[in-house]
C-alpha cells in the first residue's frame, strides 16, 4: 500500500531532521536546533530598553516664541470665503490688503524678542514646569494656579493629546489642527467665545463645561470620562497658557511700538493686571435664572416664542437677521478676533455648538461674543432677553413653534400665517 | 526519467472548494478593505481620528450635513466610517455565501440563521448607541440585551463553524474563517467607534488596537480569498515541505509583530516600540531574504512561489526607503516627535510606508498560506454538495481522490487541471 509506505518515509525523514544536525536531503541547509536564537534575543532586548526610560509627558523644552501674525485690527467689510482649511497663516497676511492691521513678531529686532522670551521664561517657566510669578497669591489660589497644580495639568494636556490641536502654547496650530475646521481655540488672546462672565473671559465654570461636554459641531471632545479633579486641573493650565499668551501678545505689540523701557517689570505688571481681569470674570454677578415659561409648546411657552421672533426679525442695525440671514441659513460671515472667519449659528439645526443650555443663551444674547462681533444687547430687557432664548430654543423644533412662527421658519412645510 | 521523483507530500485540491461567484467576491472584500486601510492609515497620518466626536453615524451621514466649512479631517474620518460599512457589508455577504455552500442542509440552514442572528443583533447594537449619539459620554447607556444577543449569536456561530471544520466537511476552513471574519469586522468596528467615545479614557490606546486589529482582519479577508480557490499540489519531500511551512509561518509572525509594532508606534510616542520596529525591521528583512534563498535552491518549491518572493523583495526594497523617509518626517522634523508637523508630503510618506507594510504582511501571509493551506483541504469527493457552473469537477470524477490510490493516480480530469504533470498509472518508473 503506498500510503503506510510514504508514513514510514515521513516519520524517517521527520526523525533525521529533528535529530539535530542531519542533513535534509538535496537542500543543502543544517538544521541546527538548541538555545541559539533565544540567547540572541537577550541582548538585542537589552540594547532595546536602553533609554526607554525617556516619556513626551515629562520632556523639558521651552515654550517656543511666537512666529504667528499679530492681528492688531480687522477689516472693516465683511469676509468673502469662510476660512480655508491649512491656509491660516496666508489668510492672515492678507488681511492688511482688506483693511486690517496685523503684525509679524519676525519684524522685530531679534534682540528684543529675545529678550521677551526670556522674561516670558522667568515669569512663566517651561511647558513641564510652568509657573506663574505674582504677588497676587489669593488670586493664584482662585484661579487653581498653584505650581504643582500647573505641573499636573500640563502633564494631563500632553497626555490627552490636546496639544494635538491646540499645541504647546495653546495658539491652536498643533499639528492636526489646520486640518479641522474650525480651527482649534487659540488661547493666547485670553479671548474666548463660551463665557457666562460677561466679558471675553471665561468663568472657570465656562471652562469646565466646554471640558465636559465638548463642542457639538467641531472636533473638540467631550472630556465627560474623565475625573473631575483632573478637568480642573485642565482648566488651571487653559488659564495659564491663556494668560502667558496675553502678556506675550502685549509684550510683542508693546515691543513694535517701541513702548517698554524694562521689560522684565513691565511683564510682571502686565501679568497682574491680566490676572486681575479673570479675577473680574470669576466674581462676575450670576447669569439670571430663566423664567417659568412652562414646557415647550405650552401656551406660556409659546407667547414667549412669539414675542422673541418679533425681536428676531424687526429690523435695525445689529439686528439678528442682519447675521443669522433666514435664521442662520443664509449667514453673515464674520472676522474673528483671530483673523480667522466665522459662521453664524444655523439657528433652525442642533445641536448648537455650546450646547442650548438657557442660561448660556441668554449670556449670548445678553453680552454678545465679541471675539466674533457679535453684539452686546443691552437695550433689551430681561424679559425681551429670555424671549429670544426661547425662541432660538424652539427654532430647531417645529412642533414646539406656534403657527405663525413655524409657517415663517419653515415656510416649506406648507403652513401659512 | 521522471522529473517527478518524490511523489507528492501534499496533493493538495484542483479543485476549488468555493464557487467561482463567491471567490470573486471574496477579492472584491480584501480590495475594499484595501481601500478602508488606506483611509485609516490617512486619518493617523492626519491626525483626524477625533476630526469628529460623534459616533456612531448613519452611511449617508456626509450627505446630511452642511457642508459650508470645508474640513479635511472630517471629511477623511467620515470617508474612513463609509468604507468601514462597505466593508461590513460585503464581509457579511460573504460570509452568508460561505455558509450557503455548505453541503449539509442542516448545517447549512443552522449557520446561515446564526450569522443572520449575529447581523441583526449587531443591527440592534448599532442603533441603540445611534440613538445616543448626542449625549456626553458618561451618559451613554449599554445596550446590555443586544450584547446579549450579540455573544450568543457570536457564540452559536462560531460553534457551528468549528462543529463543520470537525466533521471535515469540504470548506469548513473557509467557512469558520468567514465567520471569523465577519466578527473581526464587527469587533474592528466598534474598536473605531470606541475610540471616538472613549477617547477621555483610552486615548490613543484604542486607535492603536484598532490599527494593530485592522491588519488582523486583513490577514482573515486575505486568508478567505486564497483558501477559497484550487490548492497546489506540493511535490517536496515532507520534511522539506515541513521546514517551508514552519519558516513562512514564523516568518509571517515576525511580519505581523513587526507590523504592530509600527502601528502602535504610530499612535505613541513609545521609546521601547521605536527601537523594536526598527529592530524587527531588519529580522525582517533578513528573514525574507534567507528564506527566498532558501527557496530558490529548491526548483520544485521555486516554482511555486518565484513571483511571490520576487513581489516582496520589490515591496521590500520601496519599504525600507519609505520607512526612512517616514521616520525622518517623524523623527527629524527638529520637534518633539508628537508636534512634528503634519503636512501633505509628511502624511505622504507615512501613510505610503504603512500601507505598504500592509502589502508585505499579506504577501507574507500568502507565503505561509501557500505552504499551509494543504493540511485544510479535504478530499473534493467528500462533502460535495453539487457541481458547479465554473467547472467543479463531478462528485463521480473526483471519487477516486477519496481513496489512497486516487490521491497518487488522479483521473485523466484531475491530471488535466493540475498545474505540474503528473503521471498516470503505468508511466510512473
Amino acid at each position: 500500500m503506498m500510503v503506510p509506505a510514504q508514513s514510514e518515509r515521513t516519520r524517517k525523514e521527520r526523525g533525521a531532521s529533528a535529530g539535530g544536525g542531519g542533513r535534509d536531503a538535496g537542500f543543502g541547509w543544517q538544521r541546527r536546533r538548541g538555545p541559539v536564537c533565544p540567547m540572541a534575543i537577550v541582548p538585542v532586548l537589552l540594547l532595546s530598553f536602553a533609554g526607554c526610560q525617556s516619556s513626551s509627558e515629562e520632556a523639558d523644552y521651552a515654550f517656543p516664541s511666537r512666529t504667528d501674525a499679530l492681528v492688531l485690527r480687522l477689516p472693516s467689510q465683511a469676509p468673502d470665503q469662510p476660512t480655508q482649511p491649512g491656509r491660516w497663516e496666508a489668510e492672515l497676511a492678507a488681511l492688511a490688503a482688506k483693511g486690517g492691521q496685523v503684525l509679524s513678531p519676525l519684524q522685530l529686532p531679534a534682540d528684543q524678542r529675545a529678550a521677551i522670551d526670556a522674561g516670558l521664561r522667568e515669569l512663566f517657566g517651561t511647558p513641564s514646569r510652568p509657573r506663574l510669578v505674582s504677588q497676587q497669591s489669593a488670586i493664584l489660589e482662585r484661579l487653581g494656579l498653584s505650581e504643582e497644580r500647573l505641573r499636573q495639568g500640563g502633564q494631563l494636556y500632553r497626555r490627552h493629546r490636546c496639544l494635538q490641536c491646540h499645541n504647546v502654547t495653546g495658539d491652536g496650530r498643533g499639528p492636526a489642527g489646520q486640518w479641522v475646521i474650525p480651527y482649534p481655540r487659540d488661547f493666547r488672546q485670553g479671548v474666548f467665545k463660551f463665557t457666562t462672565s460677561g466679558s471675553s473671559k471665561p468663568r472657570r465654570q465656562d471652562l469646565l463645561r466646554t471640558l465636559r461636554e465638548g463642542l457639538k459641531g467641531t472636533a473638540m471632545p467631550s472630556f465627560a470620562l474623565l475625573a473631575e479633579a483632573d478637568r480642573d486641573l485642565l482648566a488651571s493650565y487653559v488659564t495659564y497658557l491663556a494668560i502667558r499668551g496675553q502678556v506675550e501678545f502685549e509684550a510683542l505689540v508693546a515691543a513694535g511700538q517701541g513702548s517698554v523701557a524694562e521689560l522684565g517689570p513691565w511683564l510682571a505688571h502686565q501679568a497682574e493686571g491680566v490676572l486681575r481681569q479673570w479675577q473680574a470674570a470669576e466674581e462676575a454677578p450670576p447669569v439670571p435664572s430663566p423664567p417659568d415659561d412652562g414646557p415647550p409648546g405650552s401656551p406660556r411657552h409659546q407667547e414667549a416664542v412669539q414675542r422673541g421672533f418679533a425681536l428676531f426679525t424687526a429690523g435695525g442695525e445689529n439686528s439678528c437677521q442682519s447675521c443669522h440671514g433666514d435664521f442662520g441659513r443664509q449667514p453673515q460671515l464674520r472676522y474673528e478676533v483671530w483673523g480667522t472667519t466665522a459662521r453664524p449659528a444655523n439657528l433652525t439645526e442642533r445641536p448648537l455648538k455650546s450646547q442650548p443650555q438657557a442660561e448660556e443663551l441668554y449670556a449670548r444674547i445678553r453680552w454678545g461674543i465679541p471675539a466674533v462681533g457679535m453684539p452686546a444687547h443691552p437695550q433689551y430687557s430681561e424679559r425681551q432677553v429670555w424671549d429670544l432664548v426661547r425662541l432660538v430654543q424652539s427654532l430647531p423644533f417645529p412642533r414646539e413653534l406656534p403657527p405663525p412662527v413655524r409657517a415663517a421658519v419653515y415656510p416649506e412645510s406648507g403652513e401659512h400665517p | 526519467m521522471n522529473r517527478l521523483a518524490p511523489p507528492p507530500s501534499d496533493p493538495g485540491d484542483p479543485v476549488p472548494s468555493v464557487p467561482g461567484l463567491l471567490r470573486v467576491w471574496a477579492w472584491l472584500t480584501v480590495a475594499a478593505t484595501c481601500c478602508l486601510l488606506a483611509l485609516g492609515q490617512l486619518v493617523t497620518s492626519f491626525q483626524a481620528g477625533m476630526a469628529d466626536p460623534i459616533w456612531p453615524t448613519e452611511p449617508w451621514y456626509l450627505l446630511l450635513i452642511d457642508w459650508q466649512e470645508p474640513s479635511p479631517g472630517y471629511l477623511i474620518e467620515h470617508s474612513h466610517r463609509i468604507a468601514g460599512f462597505l466593508v461590513g457589508g460585503l464581509t457579511a455577504v460573504l460570509a452568508l455565501g460561505l455558509w450557503w455552500t455548505q453541503p449539509q442542509r442542516f448545517l447549512r440552514g443552522a449557520g446561515s440563521a446564526a450569522l443572520l442572528l449575529l447581523l441583526a443583533a449587531y443591527g440592534q447594537f448599532h442603533g441603540a448607541l445611534m440613538a445616543q449619539r448626542h449625549a456626553t459620554p458618561e451618559a451613554v447607556q449599554w445596550p446590555r440585551s443586544a450584547t446579549v444577543g450579540l455573544v450568543f449569536a457570536g457564540l452559536i456561530s462560531l460553534g457551528l463553524g468549528l462543529w463543520d471544520v470537525g466533521r471535515r466537511q469540504r470548506g469548513a476552513a473557509v467557512r469558520l474563517l468567514g465567520i471569523l471574519a465577519l466578527m473581526a469586522v464587527m469587533i474592528q468596528g466598534l474598536l473605531g467607534g470606541f475610540r471616538v467615545l472613549w477617547d477621555a479614557l483610552a486615548g490613543t490606546n484604542l486607535a492603536a488596537i484598532h490599527g494593530v486589529f485592522a491588519q488582523c482582519v486583513l490577514g482573515l479577508l486575505v486568508s478567505v480569498a486564497l483558501l477559497a480557490g484550487a490548492v497546489p499540489a506540493q511535490r517536496l519531500p515532507s520534511g522539506s515541505l515541513a521546514f517551508f511551512r514552519r519558516s513562512a509561518v514564523l516568518l509571517a509572525v515576525l511580519v505581523f509583530v513587526q507590523i504592530a509594532l509600527g502601528a502602535w508606534l504610530r499612535h505613541h510616542v513609545n521609546p521601547l516600540a521605536q527601537r523594536l520596529h526598527v529592530l524587527t525591521a531588519f529580522a525582517v528583512l533578513g528573514g525574507w531574504v534567507w528564506l527566498g534563498t532558501r527557496l530558490r535552491a529548491v526548483r520544485e518549491a521555486w516554482s511555486g512561489v518565484k513571483y511571490l518572493v520576487i513581489g516582496a523583495g520589490l515591496v521590500l526594497a520601496v519599504q525600507v526607503y519609505l520607512g526612512v523617509e517616514a521616520w525622518l518626517v517623524r523623527y527629524g522634523a527638529g520637534v518633539p516627535p508628537e508636534l512634528a508637523p503634519i503636512t501633505l508630503a509628511s502624511a505622504a510618506w507615512r501613510t505610503g510606508h504603512a500601507l505598504v507594510g500592509s502589502l508585505l504582511w499579506v504577501l507574507s501571509l500568502a507565503l505561509a498560506l501557500h505552504w499551509v493551506r494543504g493540511m485544510t483541504t479535504v478530499p473534493a469527493g467528500i462533502g460535495t454538495r453539487r457541481v458547479s457552473p465554473e467547472g467543479m469537477a463531478s462528485p463521480e470524477s473526483l471519487e477516486s481522490r477519496s481513496s489512497p490510490e486516487g490521491a497518487s493516480r488522479p483521473s485523466p480530469e484531475l491530471r488535466r487541471s493540475l498545474s505540474v504533470a503528473v503521471p498516470a498509472a503505468g508511466e510512473e518508473e
